[in-house]
């Protein structure tokens, strides 16, 4: 069946239903309907409402709210208690985790607003044999676009009147090479078609008309766009983790809250206290400020890492990053310095030229190149900068006087060469450079003697060496002629080879070294390119990323596209890790086979068709100076300087932020013994109730914020980079012996030495076992004031020990760390303020106490701490 | 225009049967009998380009009679009658599949029918890979039906998709990677029924919170020229899900059922 670009000019037009006058008004009305308009957003109704319910739904949320609807409910049953203050500060507790759910979620979707740009607001089109000027979401399918120099196309077309038009498919394939458009039908697939032209291209030159067959999301660009938005990114392991940390904690606050409910009812009491109860009971289980702290936490690894040149704009990604197992790197520009030298020229048998011969192929090779001048120095195509600036410093001069360029036939992607007609004193002259492969059926001759198949086997040799050597191998050829040609085609025949030219884009110099900390850190390295294969595993080895035996390191993007991904993963585990000849749409392949192996992905990209895959990856990293700007807003990081190396030591900092956000939660779950324990002993006993919801919120939303955080900004252990990514099941952050130690280890010694002295205070003041106290009596007021005190002083002791599994925690950098000082200075200020300061006591329904029983508050510090360190020396033995 | 289209496909498919034979019915409505003729000329030069044989019936609309209800009667009830239509938009209140003659035939039960939705009119006919999209359900769908072994020769590839339906925030990790196993198991078995026909076959299994968004999604990504899903796949969303399906989708869609 015949496609678009196969048909003859005959033919287009019925194929389409159209005409060379344009479509009709009915017509287009019809089509319009029928596909709709051209845009390549698909519009979402409610989308930013949806957005933020779903920020509502997590667990702790949801619970929160009905606590605070259960608040409300209780105070229209028996008002008077405030119950509907503390259902209020329920409700902005929600509403704060929900809003830092939503920060931690958001990113401006802006990707779509930098992929519209290259799209045109206005088209010129014919319609009903008139040209006029519509909006570019009304072009339909069979419109007849008018084209000219500058413009930019709305939807792909096929030309059929070409006046030597020039267009740029960079939004497509990431090459801003200038591609000559014929009218003529075209037996290749669509995408290689020269009669095409793609919405998103850009006019360069000459003039055109051509019949449009897609708009919107049907074209190649639109498609490119649907990936970019519809891609679905999936759950970091942070997000994960977080999630069932939720539920579990949810489930335990539920299950308790209920239970004691029910047997609050069966023994007698009150509906309404085993409501307050049962409020007290899931609110001090749910730890309020974990998620806002896990939010500040990463904000401030973002803050760090964007000292390490890494822009951070996905938090959750910085984690990710932390977990990775595997990175897929571009070359250019990434591992390298995108700095491209000529280091070598050399004849056929790969010996080194010299003298004339190499005076004239560097000549030939200029001719063929199209690199400006500007007292800055060259510009241009980086390969013809490198060749200009390499002529200059071996010859000097500029292009000789006696070479007039005539036409210039820029770099094709198919033919894979450029090349320049010339006239000399003599007659003309045409040069060619490109892939030594292309030219190879070409090139008849070696100077004045013919080139057989012999010469061309050394030439492929040594085409061969130069490129084991990481080097990019330009062959040179030329032939004069007396007449001028005026296709490249004709001029394209008895050429002579001047020789080879070996260019280079050295290594970053700090490439090894990472990739050595990569290796060491359990982390495997992939390469990607579009380069010859036998170049990119040079770069590859010269990089540290091959190893000398595996068997198959390269796999070629011809073979690549036609393996499954079960195939490709087994490749992978076996340890091919350099992808050459690959394209960016190959990517997502790559990305999915990994993601096949359980792997925690990290993907750069720069161009525009590097979005799809920057998205579907773990972490998609875009460069900062070279990248679009779609693949900057489709990536969650942002390569300041382009540089590799800096990923690793974003994957230090990720790593370090996963050990502290360990740290901080194990440090706030220990705060949650405490808060629960008078409740069930309030429940159970004819005790008065040694904390309320307002003191629990003052711990879980106040006071541990500044020591959580404080642990978050813990710098990085020195073996961090010598461990491997931690595997997928064992990188909980809620684990059973978390939980033991929190709630069974360290929450019960302060529950008990806070309800030591609660009850202490009691008894000094003339309380009886059973006897009933009144809200507002000094004794339990004092009471109350010393349990809260006490835990707050002890949380001093339990945030040091969480610095360090097995060590003290009074380690050198204790003092260094300005947050955990302002966190143990915020717990001792309010610890003496709730005992002390008349108005914190009046909100806090709190009352001092005497000295001594103060310094049994104080040794509660190294009480804690003391036993810590007993049982971690024990363990760590 | 949009017949056209259909036709393309048509013929395509009917180089895939023994007899190579393509019947064309035609409702006569308002058009004039020359302009049908002149496309159905057309047709028959394309028909001929591909060795394919029409046969052509051009009946005028009868006062009272539903399309749908003659089209019913018209063409023979058997598992070898194999309907191609098309999925298109009249006018605003209609759908693309929702309350048109061709939803009708689908759900009729008489015959097979495969309803095309076509939005790449530059690629004529089936071009690229073809995407199946499996249900979940009962193998013996894909194992014995009609429209593979007609489809599967056109495409570059095969791509069997399985989409379980999961949110992020109530199910675990662990719970989501079980449906994900356990959906990869079910999509390979079916590429093992359908390795016979060719050997190409790739299988993936998603957990998706939008299931219409994830399937064009990897149509995209995989650059397919047909996504064919069964017409019993309206679990999800019901109507309002394949109709934004039908309008949405970048490349070609095909909505199958084939009669008990």
């Amino acid at each position: 069946m015949k496609q678009i670009q196969s048909l003859p000019y005959s033919e287009i037009f019925r194929f389409l239903h159209t005409r060379a006058e344009g479509l009709g008004n009915s017509e287009t009305e019809e089509r319009l309907r029928e596909l709709g308009p051209n845009s390549i957003e698909i519009p979402e109704k409610g989308k930013w409402i949806k957005n933020i319910i779903k920020q509502f739904t997590n667990f702790f949320t949801i619970l929160l709210f009905i606590a605070a609807a259960m608040c409300f409910i209780a105070e229209s049953v028996e008002p008077g208690n405030s119950m509907n203050v503390l259902g209020w500060a329920l409700f902005f507790v929600a509403f704060v985790n929900a809003a830092f759910s939503f920060l931690q979620e958001y990113r401006a979707e802006k990707a779509m607003e930098e992929l519209k740009k290259f799209l045109p607001q206005k088209v010129r089109v014919r319609r009903n044999s008139v040209v006029q000027e519509i909006d570019v979401s009304n072009v339909v399918t069979g419109d007849i676009l008018i084209l000219a120099e500058g413009d930019r196309v709305p939807a792909d077309a096929r030309v059929f009147l070409s006046e030597s038009l020039i267009t740029s498919n960079a939004a497509l394939t990431g090459e801003s090479k200038p591609v000559f458009l014929s009218a003529n039908a075209s037996a290749a697939t669509l995408l290689e078609s020269k009669n095409i032209t793609f919405a998103g291209s850009t006019i360069l030159g000459g003039a055109g008309e051509a019949a449009v067959f897609a708009t919107g999301l049907r074209t190649e660009f639109g498609k490119i766009a649907h990936l970019s938005q519809h891609v679905q990114r999936s759950m970091s392991p942070l997000e994960i983790e977080t999630n069932r940390m939720i539920r579990i904690l949810t489930i335990i606050a539920v299950s308790m809250g209920i239970f004691f409910f029910l047997y609050g009812l069966l023994s007698g009491r009150s509906l309404w206290m085993n409501l307050v109860f049962m409020l007290g009971i899931i609110v001090a289980n749910v730890p309020e400020g974990l998620l806002p702290t896990f939010t500040l936490s990463l904000a401030m690894g973002s803050l760090r890492m964007a000292k390490k040149n890494v822009l951070v704009k996905g938090l959750n990604a910085i984690e990710a990053l932390g977990a990775v197992h595997v990175i897929a790197t571009d070359k250019t520009g990434t591992l390298t310095q995108n700095h491209l030298r000529v280091v070598a020229t050399a004849d056929f048998r790969g010996e080194t030229l010299d003298g004339a011969q190499k005076t004239d192929l560097m000549n030939l090779a200029l001719l063929a190149s199209k690199a400006e001048k500007s007292p800055a120095g060259y510009s241009g195509d980086p390969l013809d900068v490198a060749i200009a600036e390499f002529r200059d410093e071996s010859i000097g001069n500029a292009v000789p006087e006696s070479f007039v360029k005539l036409q210039y036939f820029p770099f094709d992607t198919a033919k894979r060469r450029a090349a320049c007609a010339g006239k000399t004193s003599s007659g003309y002259i045409f040069s060619v450079k490109g892939a030594w492969e292309s030219l190879r059926p070409l090139v008849s001759r070696l100077g004045n003697k013919s080139a057989g198949e012999e010469e061309k086997k050394a030439v492929d040799a040594t085409v061969a060496r130069l490129a084991s050597q990481g080097l990019r191998v330009i062959a040179v050829a030329a032939r004069e002629s007396d007449v001028a040609f005026s296709s490249q085609e004709e001029w394209e025949t008895n050429l002579s080879l001047a020789g080879l030219i070996g260019v280079e884009d050295p290594l970053r110099e700090e490439v090894p070294s990472a990739v050595q900390k990569c290796h060491r850190a359990g982390i495997d390295v992939l390469l990607i390119t579009g380069d010859h294969p036998d170049t990119a595993l040079a770069i590859a080895k010269k990089a540290g990323i091959v190893s000398e035996n595996i068997a198959e390191p390269v796999i070629h993007g011809r073979d690549l596209e036609k393996m499954r991904e079960s195939e490709l993963a087994e490749k992978i585990s076996n340890g091919s890790c350099v992808f050459a000849r690959t394209t960016p749409e190959q990517k997502m392949k790559i990305v999915s086979a990994l993601k096949q192996m359980d792997k925690v992905v990290a993907m750069t990209g720069d161009g525009v068709n590097d979005s799809p895959a920057l998205r579907a990856a773990d972490v998609g990293i875009a460069m900062g100076k070279s990248g679009t700007d779609v693949a900057r807003q489709s990536a969650q990081m942002i390569l300041l300087d382009d540089n590799f190396a800096s990923i690793v030591g974003g994957i230090e900092e990720g790593r370090t932020v996963f050990a502290n956000i360990r740290k901080f939660t194990n440090y706030v779950l220990v705060s949650n013994g405490p808060e629960i324990v008078p409740y069930i002993l309030y429940i159970i006993f004819p005790v008065p109730l040694a904390l309320n919801i307002i003191h629990i919120l003052s711990i879980d939303l106040g006071t541990d914020i500044l020591p959580s955080m404080a642990l978050g900004s813990e710098k990085p252990d020195p073996e961090i980079m010598e461990q491997p990514p931690r595997k997928r099941e064992k990188s909980a952050l809620l684990t059973w012996p978390l939980v033991a130690h929190s709630y069974l280890f360290l929450g019960l010694i302060e529950a008990i030495w806070s309800l030591f002295l609660f009850f202490l205070v009691l008894l000094q003041g003339g309380w009886q076992y059973g006897q009933s106290l009144p809200q507002d009596s000094p004794v339990y007021q004092s009471a109350v004031g010393i349990a809260l005190a006490s835990i707050l002083l002890m949380q001093i002791g339990n945030v040091v020990g969480r610095r360090y599994l097995s060590k003290s925690g009074l380690d050198s950098g204790l003092f260094k760390n300005r947050l955990m000082i302002a966190g143990i200075l915020s717990e001792l200020v309010f610890a003496m303020a709730i005992l002390y300061f008349p108005p914190v006591q009046m909100v806090m329904n709190t009352g001092p106490v005497n000295l001594s029983v103060l310094l049994l508050a104080f040794a509660g510090i190294p009480l804690i701490f003391g036993i810590d360190y007993i049982v971690k020396k024990i363990r760590f033995m | 225009m949009n017949g056209d289209w259909i036709a393309r496909y048509a013929i395509q498919l009917a180089t895939q049967t023994e007899d190579r034979t393509l019947q064309v019915i035609h409702i006569l409505d308002r058009e004039s009998a020359d302009a049908v003729s002149e496309k159905i000329d057309e047709l028959h030069e394309l028909a001929a380009e591909h060795k394919v044989h029409i046969v052509t019936r051009m009946v005028p609309r009868r006062n009272g009679e539903k399309t749908s209800v003659f089209l019913e009667k018209t063409i023979p009830h058997s598992r070898d009658s194999i309907v191609i239509a098309g999925a298109r938009s009249k006018h605003h209140k209609q759908g693309f599949l929702k309350g048109t003659v061709s939803e009708k035939l689908l759900y009729s039960g008489l015959f097979n029918v495969l309803v095309l939705r076509v939005v790449q009119s530059g690629l004529a006919g089936l071009h690229g890979g073809l995407v199946l999209s499996v249900s979940g359900r009962d193998k013996s769908v894909y194992q014995n039906n009609s429209f593979l072994p007609m489809l599967l020769p056109l495409a570059d590839s095969l791509h069997l998709l399985h989409i379980v339906r999961a949110g992020n925030n109530f199910v675990s990790h662990r719970a989501r990677s079980a449906l994900q196993h356990r959906g990869l198991s079910y999509v390979r078995e079916i590429q093992e029924e359908l390795d016979s026909f060719r050997k190409d076959v790739h299988s993936s299994s998603l957990l998706s919170a939008n299931w219409k968004h994830d399937l064009l999604a990897y149509a995209n990504r995989w650059k397919a020229g047909l996504i064919l899903l069964g017409a019993t796949e309206r679990k999800f969303g019901g109507s309002a899900d394949m109709e934004y399906l039908l309008k949405y989708s970048p490349v070609d869609v095909a909505v199958f059922r084939e009669i008990e």
